[in-house]
């Protein structure tokens, strides 16, 4: 297992001056990443991680993120799992810790989401989102080798391009839509956390259901779909650079984030 | 047709060649438009752009500021690193200073002069002494930080972090970070009541506009605009502070609330969306920078019209105007 800390030498310093009781900061908040060390899922969630321990630290929190390589070895103290795997593994780990807030950031799988379990949250987008989004910008220009992405490293509106900067600076690499997924559940994790003021999973599952305006740098207040599934504006990509957004204006109400993808449950 | 050219022509040289005195404030507005890297500067009186100020000395000019004797105008220029100082009299680039890492936003101490700036790319409040032309050093503060404000008194300067959603508040001259008051998601701008006990704080991506106590250091009133394309952004108080204007971004309105209660009064159509506000000095007319229609509108605040929309340059973020000094005990415009 490999715990990453951050916030530790600023903890330290908030502990020193008073401003922090040992008590509470003593807590780390642990959030579990199954998926490859080093990969770009794992450096969107190290980047997500940083900002998380950066903001938690005036708050008092801190947490951890800790690579196992299966959910047979998510620590007891863990109260989020992110799964980066493009298969099914999320709903497995949903349906084996019932108690826990599990994020998927790597499947795309429909049926994932028509599930409908409790507690599993989709960042990276359905197959259906990327399907409806590219039928709405057909009907707009040439189309040739296009696609529709959650995020894209040249996109600088709605403070995208400050995101994108900061992970070119921490990296060296564009932040790919696989980093900006498993970034966001952490990011996730620790607004939760911290405007709840609770390190408790139930509280975190609770909240992430009555989101109403998680800020994700795409320019809309974003939530979740009782599918679970992340309701999110799609960027239209041609030739690397960002041609359009989805809901295509002109087409679709271009605020109703429901034009893209299936949005209920399985009966 | 020639003739109104040639009028309109002399008026110009006129308007240009007529001497203001250096102690006087020209009552110019200035326009920073953050993707043609230009200032634009308007006539009070005919609103006319009389000149487009195209050598800032750097990229993406955003927030703008006057030194406290009202004779520099000072222009932070993110993608530059750089603050510009420029004459507000000849319209012209005296020099450029370090503005930290992607200065953004920034307001002048009252007290000192000092710019105190956020630095977004390093999570910075970072403090510059214009004369001098340096860093003085920085305060670590939530992850992209914005608006920035300070209490008429200069005792507390607050600033917003868009990205870690919280109210920062630093006492002056220690500069220690007191409080941390998480507000609705994506903060951007702030204001202070002329006796420096509220904030008045936009939250974009909320769409929501709080109202913090600074002693108790707790949100004391919470607005949620209604429209849904509403993405508050700047926000001024008008004279006797019983209305709060807010720009709405992408809703492309300015919302009129009860400073007190913060319901809506009105609602005030502008151009395409409307980012930074100015009051001129008697706050009886409030300019808007509209970002995607590359306008800046003029709104009357006792009826609430607006009077008068002048095109500028590409992507005006900010705007101010050149008729006050910044003095003790004086709220923002």
């Amino acid at each position: 297992m490999n715990r990453t800390r951050y916030a530790a030498p600023l903890l330290a310093g908030l502990i020193g001056m008073g401003l922090v009781s040992a008590s509470v900061a003593d807590e780390i908040v642990s959030i579990a990443f199954i998926g490859e060390d080093g990969s770009d899922a794992y450096k969107g969630a190290e980047m997500g991680l940083e900002e998380i321990n950066r903001a938690g630290g005036f708050l008092g929190y801190e947490f951890s993120l800790d690579v196992v390589a299966s959910h047979d070895d998510i620590a007891d103290d863990a109260i989020a799992v992110v799964v980066t795997s493009d298969g099914d593994d999320a709903g497995s780990v949903a349906d084996g810790f019932p108690a826990l807030a599990v994020f998927n950031t790597g499947s795309d799988d429909d049926a994932l989401r028509e599930a409908c379990r409790d507690n599993l949250f989709s960042i990276m987008p359905s197959a259906s989102m990327r399907q409806d989004a590219l039928e709405q910008w057909h009907q707009q220009a040439d189309d040739h080798d296009i696609a529709a992405v959650a995020h894209h490293h040249a996109f600088r509106r709605y403070s995208s391009g400050d995101l994108n900067g900061r992970f070119v600076e921490a990296y060296d690499e564009p932040m790919t839509e696989r980093a900006w997924t498993a970034f966001v559940a952490l990011r996730m994790v620790g607004d939760g956390v911290t405007r709840t003021a609770s390190r408790e999973a139930d509280t975190l599952i609770q909240h992430l259901k009555d989101l109403e305006s998680f800020d994700a740098s795409k320019g809309q207040p974003l939530s979740f779909r009782e599918n679970g599934q992340l309701r999110q504006p799609l960027w239209i990509v041609q030739d690397d650079s960002v041609i359009g957004e989805a809901p295509v204006d002109g087409v679709v109400d271009p605020d109703d984030l429901d034009t893209l993808g299936n949005i209920s449950c399985a009966d | 047709m020639r003739i109104k050219h040639w009028c309109l022509a002399l008026g110009l040289y006129l308007g240009a060649m007529v001497p203001v005195a250096a102690d006087e404030l020209t009552g110019r507005l200035f326009v920073s438009n953050e993707w043609d890297h230009t200032v634009s500067v308007i006539d009070p009186e005919t609103w006319e752009v009389i000149k487009v100020i195209d050598e800032i000395g750097g990229e993406r000019p955003r927030d703008m500021g006057f030194s406290r004797d009202g004779t520099k105008l000072y222009v932070a220029l993110g993608i530059s690193d750089l603050i510009a100082i420029i004459d507000p009299y000849e319209m012209e680039l005296i020099e450029t200073i370090p503005g930290g890492d992607d200065p953004e936003a920034f307001t002048v101490h009252p007290e000192t002069g000092h710019i105190y700036v956020s630095n977004e790319a390093t999570a910075q409040l970072m403090q510059v002494d214009p004369e001098a032309g340096e860093l003085k050093g920085g305060i670590d503060v939530g992850l992209e930080p914005e608006g920035v404000v300070s209490t008429p008194d200069g005792s507390i300067i607050a600033v917003v972090s868009e990205s870690s959603h919280m109210v920062h508040l630093i006492t002056w001259p220690d500069h220690d970070v007191v409080a941390n008051i998480l507000v609705g998601t994506r903060p951007r701008e702030l204001t202070v009541t002329a006796d420096g006990k509220y904030l008045y704080v936009t939250s974009e991506v909320a769409g929501e506009i709080n109202i913090i106590d600074i002693e108790a250091r707790d949100i004391v009133k919470n607005h949620r605009f209604s429209q849904r394309r509403a993405r508050p952004k700047d926000v001024r108080l008008n004279a006797d502070e019983s209305l709060v204007f807010v720009s709405l971004g992408r809703d492309n309105t300015v919302a009129v609330l009860d400073a007190e209660t913060l319901e809506e009064v009105d609602l005030i159509d502008v151009g395409d969306r409307p980012w930074g506000l100015a009051m001129n000095r008697d706050r009886s007319l409030l300019a808007v920078a509209n970002g995607e229609s590359d306008d800046v509108s003029i709104i009357d605040t006792e009826t609430l019209e607006v009077i008068k929309d002048i095109p500028v340059g590409d992507s005006p973020w900010g705007v101010i105007f050149h008729d006050y000094k910044i003095e003790k005990e004086m709220a923002p415009r």
